[in-house]
């Protein structure tokens, strides 16, 4: 259209009594129409479309087509097998009345979101504290270490060696832990200090 | 008023229609509780309706039987979860509404003049201006068919049905806005069918 209004828009302005325009617009519509004859002839040949249209509400069908309907719904219906009304009863009241779908999706978000957090929990919870084992090879030095000697470190930090002035010494041979955090990041060597009953021998034991 | 308009525009019976609400509810609580009796009435209460507005939103009234049979058995299987508080005609219409976007999805949509012709509402005075109207009515049944799926449900409800937009919005689950668009937009597209048909007709 040459006024720049569009044939949509001039379809919804058609009939003011479908109670679709507001005043506004209802307003501007009767002002630009007193004005425009092409958008005048357009809303004519509109109303005269939709009168041919609502000439579709008088259509009624055959009643034969209705009982043959009616009897096959019937039909199907008695063949099908819905749940007991108890049942039913019982799946409302636990689902609150919501649908089953929507349930089952709330239920598995649910548990998702609970896996989630667990597995959260485990890994914060095996970075705090691993526990390492003397390998087999240094048993034998291990044995002859009468003290238990325990060097810890805080993660993130570098591993510093217990002070011998700290280490208290036992006459009984007890196997040696050794109990060593690891730093989660960044990775680095470990050293680890092992003291001896002669104070001239000490060994040094290096992880990667 | 407006309801009973679009009821009588939709053929559906007034005595049907004006069956006490409560008789509805309690008809309805039967039919949930799996009789079939009270299925039945509902079926008897909301048959033509279904099967009018499957018809003018296909195009054929073989698809539109088969259709209205698929609504109720689709309403028999899901009436557990249907809430009784709410209107059950605008349920229906929903279903139908989405059963006939699955058909025309599916289906090839065929041409039935013959069962057209045999409709009660074509009245035999004059043969020759029946069969233009028939086959003008056909025309715009096939122009409607080939409107999208959103515009053809939108147009059909709000200007053949004769809903208000915001139950057309409302049983299409979307905006009046959206509704508005829709349906101007058909309108534009069935007159220019319009204007097409009577172009050749001359």
């Amino acid at each position: 259209m040459s006024c720049g209004y569009s044939e949509e828009r001039l379809a919804l302005w058609m009939d003011s009594s479908e109670m679709d325009l507001s005043i506004t617009e209802i307003r501007e519509r009767d002002r630009h129409l007193a004005s425009c004859v092409a958008c005048r002839d357009v809303i004519a040949k509109l109303r005269e479309s939709q009168s041919f249209v609502k000439t579709l509400r008088a259509d009624s069908v055959n009643s034969a087509v209705l009982v043959q309907v009616h009897a096959h719904v019937m039909d199907r219906v008695s063949e099908l097998k819905r749940p007991p009304a108890w049942v039913i009863q019982v799946e409302r009241s636990l689902l609150f009345g919501i649908r089953r779908k929507y349930a089952l999706a709330g239920f598995g978000s649910l548990v998702l979101a609970g896996c989630l957090i667990l597995g959260i929990f485990w890994k914060v919870q095996m970075h705090e504290q691993t526990r390492v084992q003397i390998p087999p090879v240094l048993a034998p030095l291990v044995a002859q270490v009468s003290d238990p000697v325990v060097v810890n470190s805080s993660a993130g930090s570098p591993p510093k060696a217990a002070p011998i002035g700290r280490v208290k010494r036992t006459p009984s041979r007890k196997p040696v832990m050794v109990d060593v955090s690891i730093p989660a990041e960044p990775p680095q060597k470990i050293m680890v200090k092992l003291l001896t009953d002669d104070p001239s021998v000490v060994i040094y034991w290096s992880l990667d | 008023m407006a309801e009973v308009a679009a009821l009588w525009m939709s053929g559906i019976e007034p005595k049907s229609d004006g069956a006490d609400a409560a008789e509805v509810a309690t008809i309805l609580e039967r039919a949930i509780a799996g009789d079939s009796a009270a299925f039945e009435q509902i079926l008897k209460l909301h048959e033509r309706r279904v099967l009018m507005l499957s018809w003018r939103l296909l195009g054929n009234i073989e698809d539109a039987q088969d259709s209205t049979q698929e609504v109720f058995l689709r309403a028999f299987k899901y009436l557990h979860r249907f809430d009784i508080t709410r209107p059950v005609e605008a349920w229906l219409v929903r279903i139908t509404v989405n059963v006939c976007r699955d058909f025309g999805r599916h289906r090839q949509r065929r041409q039935s003049l013959a069962s057209e012709l045999r409709l009660p509402g074509v009245t035999t005075a004059d043969p020759y201006s029946d069969l233009a109207s028939v086959e003008r009515k056909n025309m715009l049944r096939e122009a409607i068919a080939s409107l999208p799926d959103k515009e053809r449900a939108a147009f059909v409800l709000r200007d053949i049905e004769g809903l208000s937009t915001a139950e057309v919005a409302g049983i299409l689950n979307s905006s009046e806005t959206t509704v508005r668009s829709q349906i101007s937009i058909a309108r534009v597209k069935i007159r220019k069918a319009i204007e097409r048909f009577q172009g050749g007709e001359r």
